[in-house]
């Protein structure tokens, strides 16, 4: 059943390309999937030349996390982010809903008369503004994103003003990938209750590959981590 | 799923029938298809999650129980077509052109008619507690011929007070803007309309303007509006952008007093417009004839029973100054 602590975890996955390095981000996606995770992403094109190939693999990893893919340009990436996330999070919900309707009714709500169903969806929706949200942001900082991570932040924190606005919790953390250094991904924002779009400004590009798998996998480790995390602690140090 | 002319669909539960007549529209969740249905025609709109077309449906259904700015809902169903379940609900057919089709083209005075409309339709649906939210010109239809006549299509954005607001259209949203939270309350429809108004006027896309950062956005904006040729709404658009005005009803009454300061006008030198209907009786009233006249049609009964008290309120007004006129004639004449 849906209780008091419950959460939607998601994790939002934004990249103008093809992964070329690491892990195949499809199966990460589909672990994480098998852990309650739903992955998105969003593949931002530039003028009308998506590549074929990121556009596929972007598809299929949305198929395997379980959660939407939506190919765009990059000004409209504000409004997507939004409405992903808003989406997913209904199609989680009316999930559980379901399952719990077949377990004590034997139907699904689409087996349901409509006016019933539309009673149900009503509870679906009451839900998604109050449960609590995780939400792991992972930006591709790739070479070719430098002249879209304008927009990507400006999306950042208007995901965050949509996120304020739920009468629920809502927990954000983001990383990049590549990361700053050597590494594969980097930490930019931990958990906490906004986006921090200064962080972002000292974001790090042009490096070279693409490691959009083990960038999955980074964020889906997020969430372990999240458990031994003390709620509410430290959240703006880091960064200010 | 695209629906052909002259498809059949019966519904699960109801048995009824329902004959495809053509495609009015296709959006983010679903179609809207023209239909006959029991003899007359109506709309339908159909998708395939079943979440989508329920949650619409509850919405306009306790939305419609009082005024019908908003298509009155009909019936919801489901159906098999070729095998994959349709889930479906039907609704009066709202017949009208876009918003930014027919403004452009209208006369000073229908601008401020049509405006007013927007926010007496807005302010019927706060007075129950829901914002609009999702303002864009596909979903405000004018019927020009008809008066001019503004009615809402699309429930996709009707959100509860207090709520996150989830469908929007970033030129029209005031977070975009840099305006406010997204959070559904009066004051968000009430932007969005100051919103459309301008970015419909300048033909503006969001393409262009989202590069902007926010300040740019709003240093634009304000130009715009300080720029606008409707000098009669140019006033209560700038009192929306300096959040002085932050009600549907505010705005409302605002445009009123731009309409019968008009009427006025109008009066002196013995207008042949027949616009301004009924703009003979007194300075009150003139302005209050003309907007009562085009809002009655749309709003029905609602819009029959506001009437009431503002039009008593102005024979309570137009009674004080004929008897303050009385007195002053009678202490002259003693």
């Amino acid at each position: 059943m849906v209780e008091k602590e419950a959460v939607i975890r998601q994790i939002l996955v934004i990249t103008d390309g093809c992964s070329n390095v690491g892990e195949d981000p499809v199966g990460i996606a589909a672990k994480a999937k098998r852990k309650g995770i739903v992955v998105n992403v969003i593949g931002v094109i530039d003028k009308g030349a998506a590549g074929r190939e990121g556009h596929t693999e972007a598809m299929s990893i949305a198929d395997a996390g379980g959660g939407m893919c939506r190919i765009v340009h990059a000004t409209e990436l504000s409004a997507t982010a939004q409405m992903v996330t808003h989406q997913t999070m209904q199609m989680t919900l009316a999930q559980v809903v379901n399952k719990e309707l077949m377990q004590t009714l034997g139907k699904t709500s689409e087996e349901l008369p409509p006016t019933d169903r539309a009673r149900v969806m009503q509870v679906v929706d009451k839900l998604e503004e109050e449960i609590k949200l995780e939400l792991v942001v992972a930006i591709d900082n790739s070479a070719s994103m430098r002249d879209k991570l304008s927009m990507v932040r400006e999306a950042l924190s208007d995901l965050a003003l949509s996120l304020q606005a739920r009468s629920g919790p809502a927990e954000v953390a983001v990383l990049i990938f590549p990361g700053s250094s050597d590494e594969m991904t980097t930490l930019v924002q931990p958990f906490q209750s906004g986006v921090d779009a200064g962080a972002l400004g000292n974001l790090l590009s042009a490096r070279g590959g693409t490691p959009t798998g083990p960038a999955i996998e980074a964020a889906t480790l997020l969430f372990d981590d999240e458990r031994d995390r003390v709620p509410g602690a430290s959240d703006e140090a880091m960064y200010s | 799923m695209a629906l052909l002319p002259g498809a059949v669909i019966s519904g699960k539960w109801s048995a009824k029938r329902v004959v495809i007549q053509k495609s009015i529209g296709s959006g983010a969740n679903g179609d809207v298809y023209l239909v006959r249905f029991e003899g007359r025609l109506v709309a339908m709109k159909a998708s395939k999650t079943a979440a989508d077309i329920a949650m619409e449906w509850a919405v306009l259904s306790q939305v419609s129980q009082k005024g019908n700015v908003l298509p009155s809902p009909l019936l919801m169903d489901d159906a098999f077509v070729s095998g994959t379940p349709l889930f479906f609900y039907l609704m009066e057919w709202v017949e009208g052109d876009p918003f930014d089709v027919v403004f452009p083209k209208l006369t000073g005075l229908e601008r401020i008619q049509v405006v007013e409309q927007i926010f007496a339709g807005l302010d019927d649906l706060h007075r129950i507690g829901y914002a609009f939210c999702d303002i864009k010109p596909q979903n405000i239809l004018i019927q020009r011929a008809r008066g001019p006549v503004v009615r809402f299509v699309d429930v996709g954005g009707v959100t509860t007070f207090g709520r996150s607001v989830r469908q929007f259209t970033p030129l029209y949203d005031r977070g975009f803007w840099g305006l406010g939270g997204r959070q559904s309350e009066p004051a968000y429809d009430v932007v969005g309309v100051m919103l459309l108004f301008v970015c419909v006027l300048n033909g503006q896309s969001t393409g262009s303007i989202s590069k902007l950062p926010v300040s740019a956005r709003q240093k634009w904006l304000r130009r715009a509006v300080e720029n606008l040729a409707d000098l009669g709404l140019r006033p209560v658009l700038l009192e929306v952008l300096d959040n002085r005005i932050v009600k549907a009803d505010e705005a409302k009454r605002a445009c009123q007093n731009v309409l019968s300061q008009i009427g006025r006008r109008k009066k002196a030198p013995s207008s042949a417009k027949p616009a301004p209907a009924g703009a003979s009786a007194g300075l009150p009233k003139s302005g209050k004839a003309v907007v009562s006249k085009s809002p009655a049609a749309a709003t029905g009964a609602r819009g029959k029973h506001k009437m009431d008290w503002t039009e008593r309120l102005m024979w309570v007004s137009l009674s004080m100054a004929f008897s303050a006129a009385c007195l002053a004639w009678v202490t002259i004449l003693r």
